[in-house]
């Protein structure tokens, strides 16, 4: 199915494609592509308590611009971030997915949703979440503006998210 | 009933005086009742901030040990701690973690309260003769509440000692470091919270120098330095003579790096104006002090932490896990990009997706795993024994001094010994 949105084109099956990507770097622990896929301007944000709110005045799980995404990949590549020594084995499945235009004419809306299934130390935790992206197109490809992960379980006492999310 | 540690076995699980402590202090579930009976159930427990109920009829639903409480400002502006209990059939009668309610009513039959406790409404009350009298009814208060700067306190021990004797003098010095970052003295908890689950034995609870260069190697903060080709903070830390650990009295200690000689703020309007607000409040010596100060990095028993930036409350579920929860605490009276880099600081370093304690987390798991060794229990926290000393913190302003207090080397493991005094006492304790 094609999609127009704004002034270009997007299939279906190419931001799912994407979505799939993007989850399968995170699921392999694929840090510096899954890093790959921002755009400069990125903001990455897991809302904490609650799913909408101003991030200047609540705090988050993860708010993240691009230099504290880099930060945060820089440190799991670092050899000594022991909460993911060993790392965790994660599969994630994306449904529901849903495209909208965006305010920018080259980029689109996308809300899905996800579980997660994370394994380390004998330990199984799921997540249930929706995610938004917003997708830039560029020169390379769709890329991720801003991405938004609204777990489930978001006020609930959460055990260590060392890993992508 | 489950079964409980008698007092008579506390004292054969420490060897303090040699440095040593048995494993079973950590992974016993009869230790751990005990526990719960003694100090959660007994001693003073942190709930809550005033500032998380600012309006009549706020509520927010805590803990202490395993009785829900609700903590609530009523009608007239008093607040109170009651238990969530209704006194019909014991339904719980709050069920949501925080909002705004002149009145709890219990949902199975009816029975409503006022936000000040009283049982105003039976519904068919007829059944009840000659009448029922409705003033022994009502809501029942935590048997003691207590305040100091805001910060609320339960215990459901009627008797023993005061909120004050259980602080003592440098508990409440270090509460009042944290509030004085802000230049009307007062903090404000309602910018929400990292609630954090930790498989791990609740009495580490950090206040240990030693770790930072091993176990934090991975921060953020080295990252960035890497990065940018600068030397780490953490690795000099353990070598300045100016940190130090602090045994601030009845369990309570911090490690102290009021002194360790920042970075000085970035010159920046917000910075200046917050600065400016803080030597108008303070004046100029004791301002400087406060912001280079970093706050006071203490830990209070039972369960609440005063890391700048966060107030930290933990809860204890057994003896192997525990939850945390990272209240970023706002300062009144300064500019909103002060608050909002405390957002941002909280976010980056703690909670479950940040640098920081994710690598603590993971270090308390592998302890509890490698305390489950039967063969020799015994941990060692030996460190720096020969050097404690009495010291009047003379070189600290008055207002924040810790007098009379044990300190050692920054690096060394007299706050792991103290709360292990305290602790050993709380248990022992008729």
């Amino acid at each position: 199915m094609q999609i127009t949105v704004s002034s270009f084109s997007v299939t279906r099956e190419a931001v799912e494609a994407f979505l799939f990507h993007e989850a399968r770097c995170a699921d392999e622990n694929r840090y510096d592509e899954w890093f790959a896929l921002w755009t400069e301007d990125a903001r990455y944000w897991v809302p904490a308590n609650i799913d909408d709110y101003d991030p200047d005045e609540h705090v988050s799980i993860i708010y993240d611009n691009r230099d504290r995404l880099e930060d945060r990949i820089g440190r799991l590549k670092s050899g000594g971030a022991w909460a993911q020594e060993p790392q965790s084995r994660m599969r994630r499945l994306i449904s529901n997915v849903q495209i909208e235009p965006a305010e920018a004419p080259d980029e689109c809306l996308v809300t899905s949703n996800f579980v997660l299934g994370e394994l380390r130390r004998g330990r199984e935790n799921t997540y249930f979440a929706q995610q938004k992206h917003r997708l830039r197109l560029t020169a390379e490809g769709l890329r991720m503006a801003e991405k938004i992960v609204i777990l489930v379980r978001n006020n609930e006492p959460l055990h260590n998210l060392s890993f992508i999310i | 009933m489950t079964a409980t540690a008698q007092p008579t076995e506390i004292s054969s699980l420490l060897r303090l005086d040699e440095g040593y402590v048995h494993s079973d202090v950590y992974t016993s579930p009869v230790i751990f009742e005990r526990e719960i009976e003694q100090i959660f159930h007994r001693g003073w427990v942190y709930v809550g901030h005033d500032s998380e109920i600012p309006e009549n009829g706020d509520y927010v639903l805590r803990w202490i040990g395993r009785q829900s409480v609700i903590m609530n400002r009523d009608s007239h502006g008093i607040v109170h701690l009651f238990m969530n209990r209704c006194r019909h059939r014991a339904n719980s009668v709050c069920q949501f973690e925080r909002g705004n309610s002149a009145f709890f009513r219990c949902a199975y039959h009816g029975w409503t309260y006022k936000d000040s406790g009283e049982l105003v409404g039976v519904p068919y009350a007829d059944a009840y003769e000659p009448q029922l009298a409705k003033d022994d009814f009502a809501l029942v208060p935590a048997p003691r509440m207590s305040m100091y700067r805001g910060f609320v306190w339960g215990s459901l021990d009627p008797e023993g000692p005061s909120l004050d004797d259980h602080l003592g003098p440098s508990a409440k010095r270090a509460i009042d470091l944290f509030c004085d970052q802000s230049p009307m003295g007062e903090i404000s908890v309602r910018a929400g919270a990292n609630k954090t689950v930790i498989y791990a034995n609740w009495k580490f609870q950090g206040g240990d120098g030693y770790h930072p260069p091993f176990t934090h190697q991975a921060d953020f903060g080295s990252i960035r330095a890497a990065r940018t080709g600068r030397t780490t903070p953490l690795l000099g830390m353990i070598k300045k003579e100016t940190t130090l650990q602090r045994d601030l009295g009845n369990g309570h200690y911090c490690l102290d790096i009021r002194r360790m000689q920042r970075a000085p703020a970035p010159e920046t309007p917000w910075a200046v104006e917050y600065r400016d607000a803080m030597v108008e409040s303070y004046g100029a010596e004791r301002a400087a002090y406060i912001m280079g100060s970093g706050g006071p990095h203490a830990i209070l028993m039972p369960n609440i932490q005063l890391l700048n930036p966060d107030l930290r409350v933990l809860r204890p579920i057994a003896a192997d896990e525990f939850e945390i929860v990272f209240y970023t605490a706002f300062l009144k009276g300064v500019p909103k990009e002060v608050n909002t880099a405390r957002l941002r600081l909280t976010e980056s370093r703690m909670g479950p997706a940040g640098s920081v304690n994710v690598d603590d987390v993971e270090m308390f798991e592998r302890n509890q795993l490698g305390m489950q060794q039967l063969v020799d229990p015994w941990k060692y926290i030996g460190r720096g024994m020969s050097r404690e000393h009495i010291d009047n913190d003379e070189s600290t302003p008055a207002a924040y001094r810790y007098e009379n207090c044990r300190v050692a080397h920054y690096a060394d493991e007299l706050t792991q010994r103290a709360q292990l005094r305290w602790w050993a006492a709380q248990l022992e304790r008729p």
